[in-house]
């Protein structure tokens, strides 16, 4: 009896998990193709008849897509590569060598992630426009160049890493950078999967710095640039930013579908699952 | 030659807790030296000293007459093979082969000539392009072989390389060894905790107890005349029997100084020998028959012994009369050293 019990009450807080992550992004896919009058209609419609796929197209010529599509390609390729360039020699450094003062650096990392964007973001604006960066792609790359979260992570993998491998590297000539690349990383390459993935959904989905760090439309991102997606039919045209949200969505979700497989593995490796 | 010189070598890990202390060990240009000695007593630290892998707290250590203190593992001309093989997880055969040659810029021509070559000679040839997690134990251990082989090095490093492997495998492989060394005549510094393999395959064998030499020299010196109780102890299978002198009758004519006396199981006869000789009773506990030899555990007044003897007719049971030739028998003083001086006198 116990164990069916525990069953049915494990199955019904799967069923909720999966409601609390389902129905918020099913209520954007519907929004989505909804009509205007549908999304302001009370009580709200959970089901539409004549989906309106053209709010997607609509969604595509209201702004400038594509001008906020390649900022935000760039945007997000730069941080990426500036986050491998900063992340693994740091979580090298931190999982391999011995050097005074070790522990104080690895605490404040770790601190860096307790402090808000929004406590920081005042005087990151006023360092980059000192440098006269505003409003350049450096201003959007610059705040999100490392991660400690990132650092955190790779150096734990990097410590399950065999300390012969390295001496064996070492003796066949290698220097630091190519243990590091070419034998670190592959060996922890769901960890670093994870971490891209993670940082491509943040970069991409970011709206708090692309909007604070940025005075012009010249290099704004497709998050901010969508919202100004409201205004087609006079400021309540949400059918039409869903639209755009859901563009937006589908590189995530294709990198997802690419990264699924060693991401799953990373979890089952470190025994989160 | 010396190839390699530790001069008054030591290792620290911690302050004030030597792991080796001032060790002299010279290694000879084209031997098959061995570190022998039972797990914890600095093998694997001298060897990775040698290496580079580990600093050297104090002393001097040369390789072709020149101090490596300056000197990164990957520029002293040497290969090590490791015993958990630590080959790279993420490359084919011929990656992990290949890689210590792309960083010496060997021409691509070149390299592509010593990996067909060392292929052949450790029989990975239809494996090349396998990675590691589809290769046995075996095969594993024969990439790091051929990792190491395929630099041309002068001095190769190895820190138990047959130990995770099966016995007969283990066999196989030091036999392949023994060949390869005299193939390729460069100098071999090999660890390991097995006195059996030691003696099989090292032409000088240097046994280590806490960071300290006990004794070294040819497997033959090391086993027919141990410097102390330990190497008499350590080598051999079944050891040197060791009884202490107060527990033995006056009428054996024991020198003064010692305190110990040993003698190894093959020297225990069931027979009156021609030699002069001391008499003594025993009664048999134990007989192993292993094939063309006999082992027989054996309780004596003075305290138990093992003895070997040929696969004969003879059958020995219950209380038995033994012989030991008093010329086989080696004496030690109180702290458990060799005493020769008396060698002529009996
Ligand atoms: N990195 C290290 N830090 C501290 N102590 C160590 C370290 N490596 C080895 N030791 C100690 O040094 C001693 C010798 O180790 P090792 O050379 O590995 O022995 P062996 O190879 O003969 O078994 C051991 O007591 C071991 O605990
Ligand atoms: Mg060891």
């Amino acid at each position: 009896m116990k164990k069916i019990a525990g069953k049915s009450i494990r199955g019904m807080v799967n069923i909720l998990l999966i409601l609390i992550f389902f129905v918020p992004f099913y209520w954007m896919a519907l929004t989505a193709i909804k009509t205007l009058g549908q999304t302001l209609q009370s009580p709200p419609v959970f089901w539409v008849s004549n989906p309106q796929f053209e709010n997607f197209i609509s969604a595509f010529h209201a702004i400038d897509f594509m001008h906020y599509l390649k900022n935000s390609v760039i945007t997000t390729i730069g941080v990426l590569a500036a986050q491998l360039i900063t992340i693994v020699p740091a979580a090298y450094a931190f999982a391999r060598y011995d050097f005074k003062g070790k522990g104080v650096l690895f605490g404040m990392v770790l601190a860096t992630t307790m402090i808000p964007a929004q406590l920081v973001f005042l005087p990151v604006f006023l360092i980059l426009s000192k440098l006269h960066l505003i409003n350049t792609y450096w201003s959007l790359i610059l705040p999100q160049a490392t991660s400690a979260f990132g650092i955190f992570m790779l150096r734990q993998s990097f410590m399950q890493v065999p300390k012969e491998l390295i001496e064996a590297a070492r003796l066949d000539k290698a220097g630091e950078l190519k243990i590091m690349f070419r034998i670190m990383l592959p060996m922890c390459r769901s960890t670093v999967a994870t971490l891209a993935l993670l940082s491509f959904i943040g970069c991409w989905n970011d709206y708090f710095w692309a909007k604070v760090l940025t005075t012009s439309d010249a290099v704004r991102t497709l998050p901010v640039g969508i919202t100004a997606l409201r205004n087609v039919d006079g400021g309540v045209a949400n059918h039409i930013v869903m639209a755009g949200n859901l563009i937006m969505l589908v590189p995530i979700l294709v990198a997802f579908v690419i990264a699924q497989k060693q991401i799953l593995k990373a979890f089952a490796y470190t025994g989160v699952k | 030659m010396k190839k390699i010189e530790l001069e008054q070598v030591s290792k620290f890990y911690e302050k004030d807790v030597p792991i080796i202390e001032d060790l002299d060990l010279g290694i000879e240009e084209g031997s098959f030296t061995i570190l022998l000695g039972p797990s914890g007593c600095g093998k694997s630290t001298t060897l990775r000293m040698i290496a580079g892998l580990e600093e050297v707290s104090g002393g001097t250590l040369k390789i072709d007459g020149r101090d490596m203190k300056n000197v990164q593992p990957g520029d002293r001309d040497i290969a090590m093979v490791f015993q958990n093989y630590a080959i790279y997880p993420t490359m084919t055969v011929r990656e992990n082969i290949e890689f210590g040659l792309k960083n010496a810029k060997i021409p691509k021509a070149e390299r592509r000539k010593r990996i067909e070559e060392i292929g052949g000679i450790t029989g990975l040839t239809e494996y090349m392009n396998r990675k590691p997690n589809a290769l046995s134990g075996g095969q594993r251990q024969r990439v790091a072989l051929a990792r190491a082989m395929v630099k041309n090095p002068q001095v190769f490093l190895m820190d138990e390389p047959l130990s995770n492997l099966d016995a007969k495998l283990r066999t196989q492989l030091r036999t392949e060894l023994i060949e390869l060394h005299q193939k390729l005549k460069s100098t071999f510094v090999y660890v390991t905790h097995d006195q059996v393999e030691a003696m099989s395959m090292g032409t000088h064998i240097v046994l280590m107890r806490d960071g300290k030499v006990m004794q070294q020299g040819t497997p033959e010196e090391i086993y027919d005349d141990p410097d102390n109780v330990f190497t008499a102890k350590f080598i051999g299978t079944p050891p040197m029997n060791v009884f202490r002198a107060e527990a033995c009758p006056k009428s054996w004519k024991i020198p003064e100084q010692a305190h110990y006396i040993g003698f190894r199981p093959e020297h225990v006869r069931f027979f009156r020998p021609e030699t002069e000789s001391i008499e003594l009773e025993g009664r048999i506990i134990t007989r192993e028959m292993l094939g063309a030899e006999i082992l027989y555990k054996l309780d004596t007044p003075y305290g138990f012994l093992q003895a070997r003897d040929y696969h004969t007719a003879d059958k020995h049971e219950g209380n038995v009369r033994l012989w030991l030739s008093r010329g086989e028998l080696c004496f030690f003083d109180s702290q458990e050293n060799r005493i020769r001086s008396h060698m002529e006198e009996y």
